[in-house]
């Protein structure tokens, strides 16, 4: 079986700017569980962008599941990301919508039936401990609760991959390591998930791989299992 | 993870169709979450689909009801030897030509008969040992020959008959006519035209609006998968109905304006001698209708392929 994402000289560079990703060469196994760190400004964001296909790279190969995605036509990537789920900092959160809504969203969007759509959310919003406030608007819940209804919302399709960007960046310790639980639970269940994050201590915590970007190259990977 | 074509199956269809239901139900809440903005809308696209359709009705109805007006018609006059049976011969003969609708006899009785009675000068003609007046055909051309040059040429062919002496045709008042017809014809075209683009301009800005509005949302459904298809799909709802409502709109304008029109047309219906009626009919109205939801969903599709490519998430 080919790896779920191969990176093979893999470049990005901004119009008018310095290259933010430079050669990066990195295989994810299926089922694996990985961690990118490094500073600001290393190429966390942007190789995670590359891999959403939320950016273009503008050298090399990037492969997913053995097909190749630099070559993938644009109408062809929205039918990719339904197979990925996605979570940022920021939660991108839909606030004219409840927190049912937001998870439904993109059950609604393949075209599921309602039915099927009440019961995956339901399990989803079971799955990070929120189906009491499935009506509740996000404004009224905290950053982590948020963040959880953002989990759901990513998990809810059932990606292969699930991508998160520095998604513990606004939140305490005790709720970081929480929703770090529950990318290892998904984890535990056969979905690939790979993480951005600079909060070192969080990621060595849980001791699986951690691939060390700086200055958009790839500098150090390693378990520590 | 694989990359499949979608099956049209069954459930596939009412998937597409609860689509579409929830696209429209998005459409209608963006309208009536700001009501302001889009009754504006609305009111701008109505007058723009308004004003020339005003101009094209009125146009049709002075072209139709005037082509029927005396004044298209030709005056055979015949020869003095022409008897009766001759003079029925030639008219029934006359009126196999296409061009003609049909002729009206008037013997040389009957003229004098007319000319006594509107003349005055009975005394007079009872001295004449003759009836100088000769008989006439009236020659009524068939309603589509609405061209001077096309009357002219049935003219010619009428006075090369042997049977007639002279033809009269009102040529400088029907070249008046039909010019200043064909004139406003061509300007309501030209104002049609104008306010198509204006129509389209309007749907750009009131959707240039909506995407500026939903920003957000349109990159978090990128996010999530949603294709172009997807986030346009309200957004050609909502255009559609504005169009729709936009040209029922339109057509009470012009119903109100019709209303204000009609007391001046009944002087120029005096003038000519024949009815003059602005009727805005059921088939206007749908045509009407057709138009702006066509156009509204054209321009929406122009408009948002550009204002879309720009959103990412």
């Amino acid at each position: 079986m080919p790896p779920i994402i191969e990176c093979r000289h893999l470049g990005k560079r901004y119009a008018g700017s310095q290259e933010a990703l430079l050669d990066v060469n990195l295989q994810i196994q299926r089922g694996e569980l990985a961690f990118l760190t490094g500073h600001s400004g290393a190429g966390k964001s942007t190789l995670l962008k590359l891999i959403a296909l939320i950016e273009r790279p503008t050298r090399g190969s990037l492969k997913i599941n053995g097909h190749e995605m630099t070559r993938l036509p644009d109408i062809g990537i929205p039918r990719y990301r339904q197979k990925l789920g996605i979570i940022f900092q920021d939660h991108r959160l839909l606030t004219d919508r409840n927190v049912f809504e937001n998870v439904a969203l993109p059950l609604r969007i393949t075209g599921l039936d309602e039915r099927t759509i009440s019961r995956r959310v339901r399990a989803a919003l079971d799955k990070v401990g929120l189906l009491k406030r499935e009506n509740s608007n996000p404004r009224s819940l905290s950053a982590g609760q948020q963040q959880r209804v953002g989990i759901a919302r990513a998990v809810v399709n059932k990606p292969a991959i699930l991508l998160a960007d520095e998604p513990t960046g606004n939140l305490d310790p005790e709720l970081s390591a929480e929703i770090m639980r529950l990318f290892v639970d998904f984890n535990q269940v056969g979905v690939t998930v790979l993480i951005a994050s600079h909060d070192q201590s969080l990621i060595y915590h849980f001791g699986k791989r951690i691939i060390v970007l700086d200055k958009g190259q790839l500098v150090e990977e390693y378990d520590r299992v | 993870m694989k990359l499949q074509a979608p099956n049209l199956s069954r459930e596939h269809l009412l998937s597409w169709l609860h689509q579409h239901r929830l696209a429209l139900k998005t459409a209608i809440n963006h309208m009536l979450s700001n009501p302001v903005s889009t009754l504006l809308t609305i009111l701008a696209i109505a007058i723009a689909l308004a004003l020339p359709s005003t101009i094209f009705l009125t146009v049709n109805a002075i072209s139709s009801n005037l082509g029927d007006h005396d004044g298209r018609q030709l005056t055979a006059f015949m020869k003095l030897h022409i008897d009766g049976k001759q003079l029925h011969t030639l008219a029934t003969e006359l009126e196999k030509n296409p061009k003609i609708d049909h002729v009206d006899v008037i013997t040389r009785a009957e003229s004098l008969e007319n000319f006594r009675q509107s003349s005055g000068m009975e005394d007079i003609i009872e001295l004449l040992p003759d009836n100088p007046l000769p008989a006439v055909l009236v020659i009524h051309p068939d309603g589509k020959l609405d061209r001077v040059e096309t009357l002219q040429r049935l003219k010619q062919q009428v006075e090369s008959m042997t049977e007639v002496a002279s033809v009269a045709l009102n040529q400088e008042w029907m070249s008046t006519l039909f010019a200043t017809l064909h004139a406003i014809e061509r300007f309501a075209l030209m104002t049609a035209l104008l306010f198509a683009f204006l129509v389209a301009l309007v749907i750009y800005n009131g959707l240039r609006i909506e995407v500026l509005r939903h920003r957000n949302e349109i990159e978090v459904i990128k996010l999530v998968g949603g294709s172009d298809h997807y986030i346009q799909r309200p957004f050609h709802y909502h255009a559609i109905m504005l169009g729709g409502l936009g040209a029922l709109f339109a057509a009470l304008l012009v119903a109100i304006a019709f209303m204000g029109l009609r007391p001046h047309l009944s002087e120029l219906s005096r003038l000519y001698g024949t009815p003059l009626s602005l009727e805005l009919g059921i088939n206007f109205i749908f045509t009407l209708f057709l138009l702006g939801v066509i156009l509204s969903l054209l321009s929406a599709r122009i408009s948002l392929n550009s204002l879309l490519k720009g959103i990412q998430p």
